[in-house]
């Protein structure tokens, strides 16, 4: 069925990246599958800081998010060898990231049998990464609503809003079709932007009161 | 236009995921419908406080954490079986339990085969030929008696042993009572 609104088709990190950036990122992954420690330790440096957040966004808590970051790129490594150059490395690594902190996450919801205050280890985690003040507390605040999504809408948000992956790469990184990444991500963005709207009004009428 | 839609076309506008033409057709829309305005506005809102995620701190990269991590699952992984599940292991266990079993069996075997001496030859048991004019106590509760010879007559043990086997072919019961020097054998006739 044709779109009424024709989307712009890729706008995700593959197409924002250039094509010398991408044949930088070929060259070193082509020299860790020959075994280069150092050309692979440059790939880990591009990377982590997106490895980090994807898996804290699932799981809220900054010791495991490193734990499951970590643990990614040690698959990575693994697997490098049976990696085919063509594909794009930046997906791929979603979704050993995103498949990992998920199991991770449900192993720890067995093992808790009442969740930690997700609110609580936000704004603690926001405390270790802050830079900003003012920045700090708008990211909390922003958390805290993204936490209180169900996981179905929020990983596709995250990663589509904030990750800046297409809504194809999200489908191919969630494993989902075309389709249903959409309606999730229309529901997602619906579901923020009410709570979002509704915080700054009892902001609001908290500060004036 | 239905709000849902124009909701979801408004979060395209904003994150620029429209092309050319779509961007135009929601910019005249708006200007034709001027209260789409405060919705852009509020879609812009939510869109800006999540973009506030993508400044998130940089988080300290643990390298030597990951390449201890590689290194050790080097060492870890030569032994494939390491992969292998805790069913695997012990079926694999139960294989070799069992093939040592059978080794120790079939040496004890061969050893024994090799080992005993050669069996001399038997020597006749001491039959006797049988009074029946003096049967025992427990021979007289019997129908008849058959006398089957004595080794003193030169009959081998292998012949009175022959000659057992054709007795039992015809005898209900068939008993041998042991005494002194002499068996007699004695037979219930069927």
């Amino acid at each position: 069925m044709a779109r009424p609104f024709p989307l712009r088709l890729f706008a995700g990190p593959a197409e924002q990246r250039t094509a010398q950036e991408r044949t930088e990122e070929i060259d070193l992954l082509r020299r860790s599958q020959a075994g280069d420690q150092d050309a692979f330790g440059r790939i880990v440096e591009k990377h982590w800081k997106r490895a980090f957040w994807t898996a804290y966004d699932v799981l809220y808590d900054h010791d495991h998010a490193q734990d499951v970051a970590q643990e990614a790129f040690v698959k990575v490594h693994r697997a490098l060898q049976s990696y085919d150059l063509g594909r794009d490395f930046a997906s791929w690594l979603y979704r050993i990231v995103l498949n990992l902190a998920i199991d991770h996450k449900r192993r720890r919801d067995r093992d808790r049998s009442i969740p930690t205050d997700k609110v609580e280890e936000v704004m603690d985690a926001r405390k270790v990464m802050a830079e900003d003040e003012e920045k700090a507390a708008t990211i909390e605040r922003v958390e805290v609503i993204l936490a209180g999504l169900p996981e179905k809408y929020r990983i596709p948000l995250t990663l589509k809003d904030i990750d800046g992956l297409s809504v194809e790469e999200v489908a191919e990184v969630l494993d989902v079709s075309y389709s249903t990444i959409r309606w999730r991500l229309h529901k997602a963005r619906a579901l923020f932007r009410e709570r979002w709207r509704r915080l700054l009004q009892r902001e609001e009428r908290n500060d004036n009161p | 236009m239905r709000r849902s839609r124009l909701e979801s076309l408004l979060h395209d506008y904003v994150a620029g995921d429209l092309d050319g033409d779509a961007r135009r057709e929601i910019e005249l829309h708006m200007e034709r419908e001027p209260s789409t305005r405060a919705l852009l506005d509020e879609v812009r809102a939510a869109h800006d406080a999540l973009q506030t995620l993508r400044e998130r701190a940089e988080p300290p990269v643990p390298l030597p954490h990951i390449q201890a991590a590689i290194a050790a699952h080097r060492f870890d992984s030569k032994p494939v079986l390491h992969l292998r599940s805790e069913g695997t292991r012990f079926y694999r266990r139960l294989a070799m339990a069992a093939t040592l079993l059978f080794a120790v069996t079939a040496g004890l075997f061969t050893y024994n085969r090799l080992s005993r001496p050669e069996s001399p030859p038997r020597p006749a048991p001491p039959l006797t030929v049988f009074d029946p004019d003096r049967p025992s106590a427990e021979d007289r509760g019997l129908e008849r008696f058959v006398e089957i010879g004595s080794s003193r007559d030169g009959i081998t043990a292998e012949e009175l042993i022959r000659r057992l086997e054709e007795l039992k072919k015809d005898a209900r019961e068939l008993r041998v009572t042991p005494g002194y020097n002499v068996v007699p054998i004695a037979i219930e006739s069927r």
